[in-house]
């Protein structure tokens, strides 16, 4: 998985690259605002960003964004976000019309997915109490730690190694309005040591009242995330399932299609998967068209990047 | 007139460049002697009459590369490096990639070298390597000491690392927070591990860890990754210390556009010919693992004429010191502040550089096939 460019939009919005000098005396109508390094900006200090958003916060209308987005935050990939944590804290009671952030709109060249590097996040949410989207890049070293937030509707961590503690964080945190939940495992290379059973108690359904979206993205054990779905109560409360990604087989998608609920489902999204012809189509078929499931991968392209020594 | 032979692996990109080059001169056909023959039977020497063998690289053969570490099955090895018998290396299974015992492949490949040496030698053949001097080429540990030795610059060697935790002692000792540790004996970005303590223990590299089999297998990915955890540094560090490991000091480059780059500089008969600037997003700047390159007249928009020519300079003392290598692909970093030129790796059959021309518009084999011809 790799992010070639900036997001083009976020939230709905098209973004606003917050510039060094000539700074809008309004708010640019309708536009997500962002901070980091644009397009083509490299070498950029530590300080980049929390000066950056010292320079929003001074701005007159800093109380009419909602949407932002932060860039790459360091000189190198190894620096972890705090400062851009630490920052958005320190400026709250400035920017209180923030509703939607982002924080990792970084691409390859700027940093490989694996190596963004995060410390706990969940002062943002303390501090931000009406912030109804969180949308996370990175999943190394990354905690939201005892988090308990009464508006957040929607949370995306995109990573490529989801570890067992940044789970543990999310489920046991208390997010009574969350209607979409995103989360990409990964790949025990890159960091994600989570067991499919430690999904369980999501998908029992009795955390997170009013899920309505849910992504278990890049999951490593595909088929037997599947086969647990099958049957899970979660299934029966979501209208969208998310399954991209990750390693589900035919014998996951037989699971699926033997499942009572997933043909209640309003959208059903498998794209990159290791499952046959037949099965995709019965799958299709039982979602009565509202599924989203493309023509999967049935090789393993790992080898392909495999190079013996040249001998030089 | 001499005939040109190549130890060589035919029907390899090199081969070709080189049979290409030799046509192009109405020189006739390139005379092969395949590495294959050369490593099984290394006293027979196919041809006759006065000769004038070019050695190359006999990389990317798994026959080959079975034969050679047959060779080394009785060499001298360090203590804990990987061992194969004789029968387990001819039986070796294809698997690509696949980073196997490579301190007893170097004790097989210089054990061969020498022996082709001994059969070349009373027939009168010139020789564009000599045995010994590949075989220094071949151990980073021995070219770096010989440089330093000469006053080539080079990044700082740290001495005495056996093991991920004396690499941690050592970088403490010397205040280091970033180095580069290297398989003496890998080339082309097998086996290089980037390591870093600047936000916790990282490492950077192409080494591969499978862990689907029942031992656990390294192997050469394009994809490079990262590990955090230190277990997994542990076990690619050590494995490189246990196989020979050179490690230096991680100086950051200078870069172009945002981008740390360095120069790959080919020198025939000791004068350097063709220059590439090898441009990367991360700190292994080798060409096939997706880089950019910059050669010609590009590469004043990268470094000014005076850099240039210090770059040369290194380059071609360094291939003064390996005066009985007829070709050389030298390895060149400009440090962050333009100010210094360091050798970083010199590799003996470094000219695969396609696409790059010299002043005269020929590649590096063509250019090569003059020198011998003139």
């Amino acid at each position: 998985m790799a992010f070639e460019e900036h997001e083009k939009s976020f939230a709905g919005k098209k973004i606003f690259q917050f510039p060094a000098e000539k700074i809008p005396k309004k708010k640019p109508l309708n536009k997500a605002i962002r901070l980091g390094a644009a397009d083509d900006e490299y070498d950029l200090s530590d300080d980049h960003v929390p000066n950056q958003m010292k320079a929003l916060a001074a701005t007159s209308w800093a109380a009419e964004v909602d949407t932002m987005v932060v860039g790459f935050w360091g000189s190198d990939p190894t620096v972890p976000s705090d400062a851009v944590v630490k920052a958005l804290v320190a400026h709250k009671d400035k920017l209180t019309g923030l509703r939607h952030l982002f924080v990792g709109d970084i691409h390859y060249e700027e940093s490989e997915l694996s190596w963004i590097e995060h410390r706990d996040l969940a002062p943002i949410l303390s501090a931000y109490p009406s912030l109804e989207t969180l949308k996370i890049r990175g999943g190394s070293g990354l905690r939201l730690k005892d988090v308990a937030h009464d508006s957040l509707k929607s949370l995306t961590i995109e990573c490529s190694g989801l570890s067992q503690k940044t789970l543990k964080d999310v489920l046991s945190a208390s997010l009574p309005s969350l209607e979409s939940l995103e989360l990409w495992l990964g790949n025990t290379d890159y960091g994600c040591d989570i067991k499919v059973k430690e999904l369980d108690p999501l998908l029992s359904g009795h955390l997170f009242p009013r899920l309505k979206h849910l992504g278990l993205r890049c999951a490593p054990f595909g088929d037997a995330l599947a086969a647990k779905l099958g049957n899970a109560p979660i299934l029966s409360r979501i209208n969208s399932l998310d399954l991209s990604g990750g390693t589900i087989g035919d014998k996951g998608g037989k699971a699926l299609c033997e499942s009572a609920a997933i043909s209640a489902l309003n959208e059903l999204t498998i794209v990159y998967h290791f499952m046959s012809e037949p099965v995709s189509k019965k799958l299709k078929e039982l979602c009565k068209g509202k599924a989203k499931i493309d023509e999967g991968d049935a090789e393993q392209e790992e080898d392909e990047d495999r190079y013996p020594d040249v001998g030089e | 007139m001499r005939r040109i032979v190549a130890l060589i692996n035919p029907g390899s990109r090199r081969h070709t460049l080189l049979s290409n080059a030799l046509s192009s001169r109405n020189t006739g056909e390139l005379a092969a002697w395949s590495w294959l023959s050369a490593a099984t039977a290394p006293e027979q020497f196919p041809f006759e009459g006065p000769c004038f063998v070019r050695f190359d690289s006999p990389g990317q053969d798994s026959d080959v590369q079975r034969r050679l570490l047959a060779a080394g099955a009785d060499g001298d090895l360090p203590p804990h490096a990987e061992h194969l018998s004789k029968n387990q290396a001819l039986e070796l299974p294809a698997d690509r990639g696949r980073i196997v015992a490579p301190a007893q492949w170097y004790a097989g490949f210089c054990t061969t070298l020498q022996k082709i040496e001994n059969t070349l030698r009373p027939l009168g053949v010139i020789q564009s390597h000599t045995a010994g001097q590949i075989a220094a080429l071949f151990d980073k540990r021995k070219t770096h000491a010989r440089c330093a030795e000469k006053g080539i610059p080079t990044p700082t060697a740290l001495p005495n690392v056996t093991s991920f935790e004396s690499l941690v002692e050592t970088m403490r000792h010397v205040q280091t927070e970033r180095v580069f540790v290297k398989l003496a004996h890998g080339s082309s970005a097998s086996g290089v591990i980037a390591v870093s303590n600047q936000n916790g223990w990282r490492a950077l590299t192409t080494m591969e860890i499978d862990r689907s089999q029942k031992e656990e297998r390294f192997y050469n990915n394009r994809n490079l990754r990262m590990y955090s955890r230190t277990a997994d540094i542990a076990k690619v560090v050590n494995y490189v210390c246990r196989e020979g490991v050179h490690v230096e000091q991680w100086e950051p480059k200078a870069r172009t556009r945002g981008r740390e780059f360095d120069l790959r500089i080919v020198t025939i008969a000791q004068k350097a010919t063709h220059i590439v600037a090898r441009i990367g997003r991360t700190p292994i700047t080798n060409l096939h693992l997706g880089n950019q390159r910059q050669s010609g007249e590009a590469l004043s928009c990268i470094l000014s004429e005076e850099q240039l020519q210090d770059c040369v300079s290194v380059a071609e003392a360094t291939a003064r010191l390996f005066g009985e290598c007829m070709v050389l692909g030298v390895d060149v970093m400009l440090t962050a502040d333009r100010k210094r030129s360091l050798v970083i790796e010199a590799n003996a059959f470094g000219d695969l550089v396609p696409d790059v021309f010299d002043s005269k518009g020929r590649d590096t084999y063509t250019a090569w096939v003059d020198e011998v011809l003139g």
